[in-house]
């Protein structure tokens, strides 16, 4: 683990190895110019003493006084400097750790964020990147700054008298041993109460958040979660204080026995006074050395219990996440800018058929499998629809055939050839998708929607085309900058909020940027009224252009878009065919749009039904 | 001036709050830190004592064994002192940990009870939301602040019981020199630096927002998906160096300062030393007297430095208890104890905007819904379905016009029983998920299982090993429910309460397949006996059972009546209709089928 570290220190060493050296210099220049100060007043000591006997008061006074000056002014107050060092030497590391993560979080296949494990360990080293970097630097620099401290005064003591270093020995092993109890008890401590923590947390969220503060009021809740936040409040924080009442007990006993031990020091050296053996302004430097040693220890100990165990866990985490920190790999992201190829590359060329073979898959952390044993082809042309309800499989049946989960059982493959031999990206350009849990991107309207074929987002033409296809335009009209407005206010407060209905024609446009050999829409107008879900897909056949459609809904609507229809329930396609075949089936399909055309063609007169289909 | 005003109020009212959450820590950590200023008199008084000691084993003119005996006394109240600063360590900690407790009770009991309305309201709720993450740490270090300026006063008496052993005209100039640098030019300074700081917050926010790109579960496979690593990888660099330039240039200048300022504090020091050195030369003093000074100046530096950042803090940080204020001064929602209402509701030229918004919501809307009725809202989004509901249900009461019975104004408050469109699923048993819709009540297993059965969901609890007890979500670790699931959840919130006379249905079913979709408005209205019963849906199907149809649209009512008669209308209704019908239309032309539609 110490090595591990030591090779996350070694980042910004090889990374800014000035700015390490100088820092380094600087910490020691700053630790010798405190020896400085020991020394000025030492000699001042001697100088007054001197001229008391001698009863000459002249400018040689003075001159330990300009050196005592002189060392304050160096070695005196330096955080402020020491951070400023401190950012300068950490910027390019934190910055490499920061975006090594990204690309790394860009890498890992989505399989691996339904796993909880990984998932918690990805939110907490994204919550705490910072600290990836700048904790073991913070540690590093204060230990070194305490060593040369320590080494200083010990030097300084024991030329003296070696006895001190048993005392000191002594001092350490105490103040080891005590802070290690403490910090294991306060891991027990805390893991046992964070549930606690947390349920407190969440209750105060459902007294103060907005989408909780409706039905707060409707249904009268606030005494009731205010009554599940006091006593989960209650709990956590009784059980916290005792154990810190605890850990405060315990941590006086290193401070009493080093208060001890340096009364017995200073007697000590009161005895080599009246031996003769120290001079006046010799103790006098003594003393300050002692203080010295002793806060040295003390720091160094409480590095080492307390906050190099917070270092470690954050490195590891870290660690774990990417895999094991490969600095060569971390460097060369920038080489990687050249793989905005262009899509037309298309490395199978142009889509002509998928099929899957016996495909089946579950999700880590979830108990069955989500779909079994699927087998489909879906050929060049043809506009599928998918039907099934929340937790059919659908959705995981798209992940799959786009190739966003990789840990399926069965084959995939895209004109006859197996997609896993595809990098992930040649086979992404394939497909334009409108995810139904669309992510809405504070950045401008325009690379909202060129983000859906980014290898084209500088084309304005393709861009515009979407859009087109997307009816955005008049949306376009109501903004102030137009297609550069910045959507939604998470950093400017300029940003504007659209509503859910112009979001959702946002992400069709999205979807058919580029003209994406196969689109694939996922519930796309889930919350939307018909005359508008209407607007939305009007001339639907002049979007697709003769390419692959894919919808995805359980809304049995979408079916008559299509001329195939594949019913899933349970993890399975049980039916598959066009709409008459499947009525034919009186199966699944045939039960479902009976009921619903029950509902709609009750008390229908001839009359109505003339004019719809004149 | 006005700023020093609200830095005052902002001290005196975290203080009070201080008090009032535990008034025996308060005081008694008040008095244990005014005892603790005693251990820097006797820590001088030690250092003076052994320099001196030492000069006086040297020069032989005292013995050791007096030496012993003074240095263990020393020593000894050094040990009282750490006793007490022990106990002032457990009060600090008892103190804060019942401020905590104090605040966020008093804040979110604030919180839960203010109108719906802040919420909506953008400038009052980045208010809430300040307040909720700033608030609390800026009253604890206020109260630090205090205690600590408090502990300025005796602190001030022992430099001054030592200064005055110096000859008082050094002393004045001393002074004097120390208000003119350490007071003044550096406060100023400070105050600087801390304007600095608030500007790159905003470069912070932005480079945040990039750097998080890849999202949490859901987003993440957008961000790979589209490949957008180089893209926001790009746009995060940029920020992140934009940041690291203004945090360099904020630090150079703070350390221009700083040194500056060290200079200057310096000065002072050292004339006071060579001062005293050429005192002791006299005879006026003895050496000890030196390494005594050197610990006094440093400590004056220290306290008047101290001073300065806490002055500059609490003038920054004063902001967000100012935001306190304002936030619990905001108005309550009043609560009634009416019984649930029985009649005709009549709404007439209500007119409502949104906070902020640009566009009436609902805009001299007339309506009369009577008694018992079971009623389809329909209309696109934006129509005002929802806004009307929320008026409904009295959340809020600031609009114009008048829901009333007829006659007198009438408030819905205890009446109404609801599910809406993003219900709540919270983590909690199946059993209290419950219960939520229906307050005080104490339900019996029987009571629940009868609900679950009427929504469906009866099988799946009873195949559970903890039954109705089974906790949900990841806060307890509990199970996950498919949507669907909590959807029929929320349903059986809204039946929970059998003494609401108004149902408010906001797309009830739109996860559930369509078969469960049938089964529970059947079930609705099957069960809703003389209910009043309002549904806002797209699914036209379910419109034709109602009493009556009404179609908003920009804010108003635009169309009203039954199924045959909006038909017959041919109107907004009618148009949606059709077009959904002519999804089950039997001859089937799948394609061309849509711009059949489109062209009629």
């Amino acid at each position: 683990m110490v090595k591990k570290t030591w090779s996350y220190i070694k980042v910004s060493l090889t990374l800014s190895p000035l700015w390490f050296i100088l820092n380094i210099i600087t910490l020691i220049i700053f630790r010798l110019a405190q020896l400085g100060t020991d020394f000025g007043l030492k000699y001042a000591t001697e100088a007054i003493l001197d001229a008391q006997k001698t009863g000459n008061r002249n400018i040689n006074i003075v001159v330990p006084f300009v050196l005592f000056f002189l060392m304050m002014t160096i070695g005196g107050n330096t955080d402020n400097f020491i951070n400023l060092m401190f950012t300068l030497y950490t910027n390019k590391a934190k910055r490499l750790f920061s975006k090594y993560f990204m690309l790394r979080a860009y890498e890992e296949k989505q399989d691996s964020f339904h796993d909880n494990e990984f998932y918690d360990n990805y939110e907490f080293v994204k919550k705490n990147i910072d600290n990836t970097t700048q904790v073991n630097n913070v540690i590093f620099n204060r230990l070194f700054s305490s060593l040369i401290s320590l080494i200083i005064s010990m030097v300084t003591i024991t030329y003296f008298s070696p006895y001190i270093l048993l005392l000191i020995i002594i001092i350490s092993a105490v103040v080891v041993i005590v802070n290690n109890i403490i910090a294991k008890k306060r891991v027990e401590v805390d893991q046992k109460y964070i549930n606690d923590e947390r349920r407190a947390i969440y209750y105060s969220s459902l007294l103060s958040e907005k989408n909780h503060a409706k039905e707060l009021r409707i249904f009268k809740l606030k005494d009731k979660f205010l009554n599940k936040w006091h006593e989960s409040f209650k709990t956590y924080s009784d059980s916290k204080y005792k154990f810190e009442k605890q850990a405060l007990l315990l941590s006086n006993i290193p401070s009493i026995v080093e208060k001890i031990t340096s009364t017995v020091l200073i007697l000590y050296f009161l005895y080599l006074v009246v031996k003769g053996v120290l001079a006046v302004g010799d103790f006098v430097f003594l003393y300050r050395m002692m203080w010295r040693l002793t806060w040295s220890i003390m720091g160094i100990v409480e590095i080492l219990s307390a906050d190099v165990m917070q270092s470690f866990l954050y490195i590891d985490k870290y660690d774990k996440f990417v895999d094991g920190f490969d600095p060569r790999k971390a460097r060369n992201i920038k080489n990687r800018n050249n793989f905005l190829a262009s899509s037309d590359n298309l490395k199978y060329g142009l889509f002509d058929n998928i099929t899957f073979e016996n495909v089946t898959y579950s999700y880590p952390s979830q108990k069955g499998n989500a779909v079994e044993n699927i087998n489909l082809k879906i050929k060049r042309g043809e506009i599928v629809s998918i039907l099934g309800y929340n937790g059919s499989g659908k959705s995981t049946l798209l992940k799959l055939m786009c190739g966003l989960l990789e840990d399926y059982s069965g084959k995939i493959k895209l004109n006859g050839k197996d997609i896993s031999d595809l990098s992930r990206e040649d086979l992404y350009r394939y497909f334009g998708i409108g995810f139904q849990d669309f992510t809405k991107y504070s950045i401008s309207l325009k690379d909202n929607v060129g983000i859906g074929m980014i290898e084209k987002i500088g084309d304005e033409e393709e861009i515009n085309k979407a859009i087109k296809k997307g009816n955005l335009e008049y949306i376009i009209d109501g903004l102030p900058k137009g297609v550069d407005t910045i959507l939604g206010k998470e950093y400017d407060p300029n940003g504007q909020d659209l509503s859910g209905g112009q979001w959702q024609r946002v992400i069709l446009s999205r979807a058919y940027m580029g003209e994406p050999e196969v689109l694939i829409l996922d519930e796309p107008t889930a919350s939307i009224d018909p005359i508008e879900e209407m607007r939305l897909l009007e001339h639907f056949d002049d979007i697709i252009k003769g390419k692959t459609a894919i919808l995805i809904s359980h809304r049995i609507g979408f079916a008559r878009l299509s001329s195939r229809i594949c019913v899933m329930d349970n993890g399975h396609i049980v039916e598959d065919g066009t709409h008459e075949e499947l009525l034919a089936l009186k199966g699944k399909y045939y039960e479902i749009f009976m009921s619903q055309q029950q509902l709609y063609a009750r008390e229908e007169t001839a009359h109505e039904r003339e004019k719809i289909y004149a | 001036m006005r700023e020093k005003k609200s830095m005052l109020e902002a001290l005196k009212r975290s203080n009070m709050i201080a008090l009032k959450s535990n008034k025996k820590a308060y005081i008694l950590l008040m008095i244990v830190n005014i005892a603790m200023c005693a251990s820097t008199f006797v820590d001088l008084a030690f250092a003076e004592y052994i320099t001196n000691s030492a000069y006086n084993l040297f020069t032989g003119k005292t013995d050791y064994n007096a030496v012993i005996f003074g240095i263990l006394a020393f020593t000894f109240a050094t040990l009282i002192f750490n006793s007490l600063g022990l106990i002032k360590q457990m009060l600090n900690n008892r103190l804060m940990l019942d401020i905590t407790y104090h605040f966020e009770g008093t804040l979110n009991d604030k919180l839960g009870s203010i109108k719906w309305e802040y919420y909506e309201n953008n400038e009052t709720f980045i208010k809430i939301h300040e307040v909720r993450n700033h608030s609390l740490k800026t009253i604890k270090n206020m109260v630090n602040s205090i205690i600590f300026y408090i502990t300025v006063v005796p602190m001030a008496a022992i430099y001054a019981y030592y200064l005055s052993q110096i000859n008082i005209f050094a002393v004045i100039i001393y002074f004097i020199l120390v208000i003119i640098f350490d007071l003044v030019i550096a406060g100023k300074m400070f105050s600087q630096l801390g304007r600095l700081w608030e500007e790159i917050q905003s470069y912070s926010h932005r480079q945040k927002y990039f750097f998080n790109f890849s999202g949490d579960k859901i987003t993440h496979q957008e961000y790979k998906f589209n490949r957008l690593f180089n893209y926001a990888g790009d746009l995060w660099e940029k920020c992140y160096d934009s940041e690291h330039k203004i945090k360099l240039k904020i630090f150079g200048k703070h350390e221009i300062t700083l040194q500056t300022a060290r200079l200057i504090f310096n000065l002072p020091y050292m004339t006071m030393m060579i001062f005293i050195g050429f005192e002791i030369v006299a005879g006026i003093h003895e050496i000890g007297f030196l390494i005594m000074a050197n610990a006094l100046f440093n400590n004056i530096i220290n306290t008047c430095l101290n001073i300065q950042n806490n002055i500059t803090n609490n003038r920054i940080e004063s902001v967000f208890i100012k935001a306190y204020e304002e936030v619990m001064s905001y108005e309550n929602d009043t609560i009634t104890s009416v019984l649930p209402y029985r009649g005709n509701v009549h709404l007439n030229k209500v007119t409502y905007t949104y906070p902020q918004a640009r566009v009436k919501a609902l805009d001299q809307l007339d309506l009369c819904i009577k008694e018992g009725e079971k009623i389809a809202i329909v209309g696109h989004n934006g129509s005002g379905k929802t806004t009307c509901t929320n008026l409904l249900m009295a959340l809020t009461d600031r609009y114009e016009g008048n829901i009333t019975d007829g006659t007198k104004p009438v408030n819905l408050q205890n009446s109404i029983s609801c599910i809406l469109q993003d219900f709540a699923q919270y983590q909690m048993t199946i059993r209290e998920n419950i219960e939520a819709g229906y307050v005080g009540h104490e339900f019996s297993d029987e009571e629940i299982m009868s609900i679950l059965e009427k929504v469906g969901l009866k099988d799946v609890v009873l195949k559970l090993e903890n039954g109705i007890d089974t906790q949900l979500g990841q806060l307890s670790k509990g199970i996950e429910l498919s949507k669907g699931q909590w959807q029929r959840l929320a349903i059986a919130r809204l039946l929970a309460n059998p003494n609401a006379t108004i149902w408010i249905l906001d797309e009830p079913t739109a996860y559930l397949d369509p078969i469960s979709e049938i089964e529970i408005y059947d079930m609705i209205y099957k069960i809703s006996g003389d209910k009043t019963v309002l549904f806002i849906s797209h699914r036209l199907g379910f419109a034709k059972r109602a009493d009556r149809i009404i179609v908003f649209d920009k804010g108003k009512v635009a169309e009203q009546g039954t199924h045959d008669e909006l038909m017959q209308k041919n109107g907004i209704y009618a148009e949606m209709y059709k077009i959904q019908e002519s999804w089950y239309a039997m001859p089937s032309n799948p394609i061309g089928c849509c711009s059949a539609i489109a062209g009629s």
